[in-house]
């Protein structure tokens, strides 16, 4: 009888160290960089463009917080005073600008890049920035660089 | 001949002195910070893709996020941020649209660092609410950069913190905001 309560006690006690280590993991768990992820789909700064203007809920439902790689030139590189980098491609028939923040674990390539050059940059699509003055823009955070695709 | 140059030179001249009175940047960037004393960790989000608009002018100024461009340490975090407390499905935009009150003070033309007063109304989770702080215009080679902090109550806002978490989740947040502008050529 004594037996059984220590043997239960012990699977209890298992179950129980399992259950902290799997909760402890999920608390302690860090975001996924887009390279990690698989991109749900390839796209160029003109498609994922035209996506957004001609149905931007549509659009949303479609892309936002997937993974997304797109490609194309880059319009612009920009680094800001702490080092990070912001890639952007822009579809100037549609006034649509595509930014994605590079992860700081990618500032090495981001430092690499210059206006022109054809690159695919994967990162998680955050939305879309509907805007008549200033240019609307497709927003990607936490995005890197897709070396094999990357074209002088 | 010589005064159809004239004319042409001036009215030019007009449209370029028109365009650099705006100053933007798309990505100007704000934390986010809703520490509390008692937690073990920093709660802190972070925005790099902030879009700010300036009139010298005027004073007028803008600006607008999309709430799911916050990024945190942990993705337990960033879940609850965008699914239980800001709700960014249902209210994916924030905006700031307000006016500097001692504009006349700045010399936007002259290197130098000013302290203003900002005056607008700010709107998240669906509520507008006007707000008032003190922050700096520093001008670096005819260029402005805005830098404040405030706070917000995240109640003012109907941002609920469950019981659960109410010791790490501070009731009033801090917001900085950092955002350096280039000249807004038409």
């Amino acid at each position: 009888m004594r037996k059984n309560w220590i043997i239960a006690g012990g699977i209890l006690l298992l179950i129980a160290g399992v259950a902290g280590l799997i909760a402890y993991k999920e608390f302690m768990r860090k975001p996924l960089s887009a390279l990690e992820t698989e991109a749900a789909f390839t796209l160029s700064p003109s498609e994922i463009a035209g996506s957004f203007m001609a149905d931007e809920q549509k659009a949303n439902k479609m892309y936002v917080g997937k993974a997304i790689a797109i490609n194309g030139a880059l319009s612009d590189v920009k680094q800001d005073e702490k080092g990070s980098y912001t890639l952007v491609f822009f579809d100037s028939a549609l006034n649509v600008s595509i930014s994605a923040a590079l992860d700081s674990a990618q500032n090495s390539k981001g430092a690499s890049l210059k206006t022109g050059d054809q690159v695919t940059v994967k990162g998680f699509c955050v939305g879309f920035n509907r805007d008549e003055l200033l240019g609307s823009d497709i927003l990607f955070n936490r995005c890197g660089i897709s070396d094999s695709d990357k074209k002088p | 001949m010589k005064y159809y140059i004239l004319t042409s030179f001036m009215f030019l001249s007009i449209l370029t002195a028109g365009a650099q009175d705006k100053y933007f940047t798309k990505t100007g960037k704000i934390q986010f910070d809703a520490t509390s004393k008692n937690s073990p960790e920093n709660i802190i989000g972070k925005h790099r893709a902030v879009t700010a608009v300036l009139d010298t002018k005027t004073g007028n100024m803008q600006f607008s996020l999309l709430m799911k461009g916050f990024t945190f340490e942990k993705a337990l975090m960033e879940e609850h941020f965008n699914e239980n407390y800001i709700e960014s499905e249902k209210f994916p935009k924030s905006e700031f649209k307000g006016v500097v009150q001692n504009n006349a003070e700045i010399d936007y033309s002259k290197d130098g660092s000013y302290t203003v007063k900002v005056k607008g109304t700010l709107s998240l989770h669906g509520v507008s609410k006007e707000v008032e702080t003190t922050g700096k215009i520093n001008i670096k080679d005819g260029k402005p950069a805005l830098k404040a902090t405030f706070s917000v109550a995240l109640a003012d806002y109907n941002i609920s913190i469950p019981t659960l978490v109410a010791d790490k989740l501070a009731k009033i947040a801090s917001i900085d905001v950092d955002c350096s502008l280039e000249p807004l050529k038409k």
